[in-house]
């Protein structure tokens, strides 16, 4: 068996509390990052970020011990299961896995409580409670009484990605019949003022590939995905959204926060993925790049863009959610799902000015497409680089 | 597909593996073992490499060396490799030094190397910079069950052909902050506080037989209980206890097998059944 069949998908972020609501959004042309406003006093200011929206808020799970990471995973998780058409009773007849990927959810990042601690003062250990009750996968699985394997992966900004190619390994390798996999991640003050520190962070909109670019924004969502071993579909009477046909990943084992500059991970991790499928470059329809709007991030994929794909359509869909670290490599997977679905694509947002230094350019309007596959880049600290190839059709 | 055993080692307060062994073959007390030392790291990294590097990661990279030397092999023999580190907390002294700049310096103030080194995967990208081999890499971070999922992933990517061998690792570290936090939780419910521990515990996973193979691994399974750990009891608690557990049982394992002989653990937090054999 190659692939796995994807029968549902659930997507929250700041462009929406589904996955309609985003895509409807995002093909109107999104919405400009704001300063973030539940944040306290210890986050760097002056950096815009994309932040759910109150009415999103008022739809998620809630409980003390609940973070907002998996309160979203939980609200993803039922929107594909809602659209799969699988009830929970009929699930639980089946090996049911969890992989999710995040950052911010699984970060000993109580800031609250330590603060406290620190000054010897009485600390509440409500968030501490929440951090060990809340890790993603775990969580979501107990939510839905699941039986499968759970595993909660933590590799930074491929982890949404990676946890989907975990996924595609059980299934493949028959350690679980379906997999809920996904990401994500939420803001706080660690995260908003880590990336602050680092100077990789934009005083303004995110522009992805762009001479002028000045950094990232700053996102949260969360985007989960059920994939099926092919043969449940006719039993379970779901119907298939596409495949999720091959992952590949590699570290470059290079430098901690910067990707090795002649991009040999990102191209080894394309080539595991057309290897295994037997499919060539020029069979991608479009590639959904990861596109930060870091400068190391975009010369590195402008080089595999230019080397590998010279010609095929490129997008980053930062610019209407701002980097959601953990949960961005499945958000991406699941707009890249939806186009070669719908056979559209959404302009790149915040792109205006060729970078020649980057030597490619991603489309700055919406576009019709039409084609089978595509492949959806995600690049981590640490230099990790991950890819997943993916079908619109069954 | 057959799946090797190749090598263990292990970093802890009382040395490697056979050190673990020698505890699970005693009646020693449960006593407060403290921190794990890492000088013995300098045999396999230059200092030059170790100087900013956090208690955690040395920990993963002093447990992963000596289980590439238990395997009888060199770091530039490892063709094909890919890493899984998993852990409970990941490096909780890191993310506190990190909380500690925010807070005492504000946002301006905030170390940007803690920030950017208290992510998880970073020890798992050292090792793989240290080593020198750019490879699949990927890390786990979960209270249930870390180390049997681990070994799932691993023995998943080695039956896909994604690597040919897999040095899974997994480590926790003690911090004073944790110890504190799950001493109030253990208040809350009347029991008494619990003893922590820390440590790393790597296993060198191959499609083929190393040059000093362990067995072949017949059988894993993450479990979804949670059964009593024999090592907890001795050693002080940790979420990645069971992985030392499982060092300590696998060095008793390789030094007294027959031909026919076979390792099965059943009594860990993380691994419900791992048999190991001919």
């Amino acid at each position: 068996m190659i692939g796995a069949s994807v029968t549902g998908m659930g997507l929250i972020c700041s462009a929406g509390a589904d996955l309609p609501a985003c895509m409807e959004t995002i093909f109107k042309g999104g919405q400009a990052p704001q300063i973030p406003t539940r944040m306290g006093e210890d986050c760097a200011s002056g950096f815009p970020v994309f932040q759910i929206q109150d009415s999103a808020l008022a739809c998620l799970p809630a409980g003390d011990d609940l973070s907002l990471s998996t309160a979203m995973a939980i609200r993803a998780s039922k929107e594909a299961l809602e659209q799969s058409g699988w009830s929970i009773k009929d699930l639980h007849k089946y090996r049911v896995g969890v992989a999710l990927g995040t950052t911010v959810g699984a970060s000993l990042n109580f800031l609250d409580f330590y603060k406290k601690y620190k000054s010897g003062r009485v600390a509440s250990l409500t968030s501490v409670k929440k951090y060990i009750a809340s890790n993603p996968a775990e969580r979501v699985s107990r939510e839905f009484g699941l039986s499968g394997p759970v595993l909660c992966l933590t590799n930074a900004c491929t982890s949404g990605a990676d946890a989907i190619g975990a996924a595609l390994s059980w299934l493949e390798q028959d350690v679980c019949d379906l997999a809920i996999a996904g990401g994500c991640d939420e803001l706080n003050e660690v995260a908003i003022t880590g990336f602050a520190r680092l100077m990789v962070a934009s005083t303004a909109q995110c522009r992805p590939f762009d001479l002028n670019r000045k950094g990232l924004n700053l996102g949260e969502g969360a985007g989960v995905v059920l994939l099926e071993k092919p043969g449940l579909l006719r039993d379970g009477g779901s119907r298939c959204m596409g495949k999720v046909l091959a992952y590949g990943t590699q570290s470059d084992a290079y430098h901690l926060t910067a990707p090795q500059p002649e991009a040999v991970g990102l191209k080894k991790a394309v080539s595991v993925c057309l290897k295994k499928t037997g499919l060539k470059n020029s069979d991608a329809t479009f590639i959904n790049a990861h596109g930060t709007a870091t400068k190391n991030n975009d010369l590195v994929e402008g080089t595999v863009l230019a080397e590998m794909f010279a010609g095929i359509p490129f997008l980053s869909t930062k610019g209407y959610t701002g980097h959601t670290l953990g949960a961005a490599g499945a958000i991406e997977a699941i707009f890249t799902l939806h186009s070669l679905a719908h056979g559209r694509l959404p302009a790149s947002r915040g792109f205006e000015n060729f970078d020649p230094s980057v030597g490619v350019k991603p489309i700055t309007d919406n576009m019709i497409i039409q084609g089978d596959y595509a492949l959806s880049f995600s690049l981590a600290f640490g230099g990790n680089n991950s890819v997943l190839l993916l079908s619109g059709t069954n | 597909m057959e799946i090797f055993l190749n090598g263990i080692g292990a970093a802890w307060a009382g040395g490697g593996a056979r050190e673990l062994e020698q505890l699970l073959d005693t009646d020693t007390p449960q006593k407060d073992w403290g921190e794990a030392p890492t000088d013995a790291l300098i045999a396999y990294v230059p200092q030059a490499k170790m100087r900013r590097m956090d208690h955690f990661t040395r920990l993963v990279l002093l447990s992963a060396y000596r289980c590439i030397e238990d395997a009888n092999l060199v770091p530039d023999a490892l063709s094909g490799l890919a890493l899984v580190l998993a852990t409970g907390h990941g490096p909780a002294l890191t993310t506190f030094k990190f909380l500690d700049s925010l807070t005492e310096q504000g946002p301006l103030g905030a170390s940007p190397l803690a920030f950017s080194t208290s992510v998880h995967n970073i020890p798992g990208a050292v090792l793989a910079m240290t080593l020198g081999t750019p490879c699949p890499c990927t890390t786990i971070c979960q209270l249930i069950k870390p180390v049997g999922s681990a070994f799932e992933m691993s023995i998943c990517w080695l039956k896909d052909r994604r690597s040919d061998a897999v040095l899974v690792t997994v480590c926790d570290e003690l911090s004073e902050v944790m110890d504190s936090i799950y001493n109030c939780l253990a208040k809350e419910t009347g029991q008494s506080a619990p003893l922590r521990a820390e440590g790393a515990a790597s296993f060198l996973l191959g499609r083929k037989p190393g040059p000093n193979p362990i067995g072949k691994l017949k059988f894993c399974q993450a479990a979804n209980g949670v059964p009593p750990n024999r090592l907890a009891s001795i050693l002080g608690e940790s979420p990645t206890i069971a992985g030392l557990e499982l060092a300590a049982a696998t060095s008793r394992f390789k030094r007294n097998r027959t031909a026919s002989s076979e390792l099965i653990i059943e009594a860990s937090n993380a691994i419900s059944i791992l048999a190991l054999g001919d």
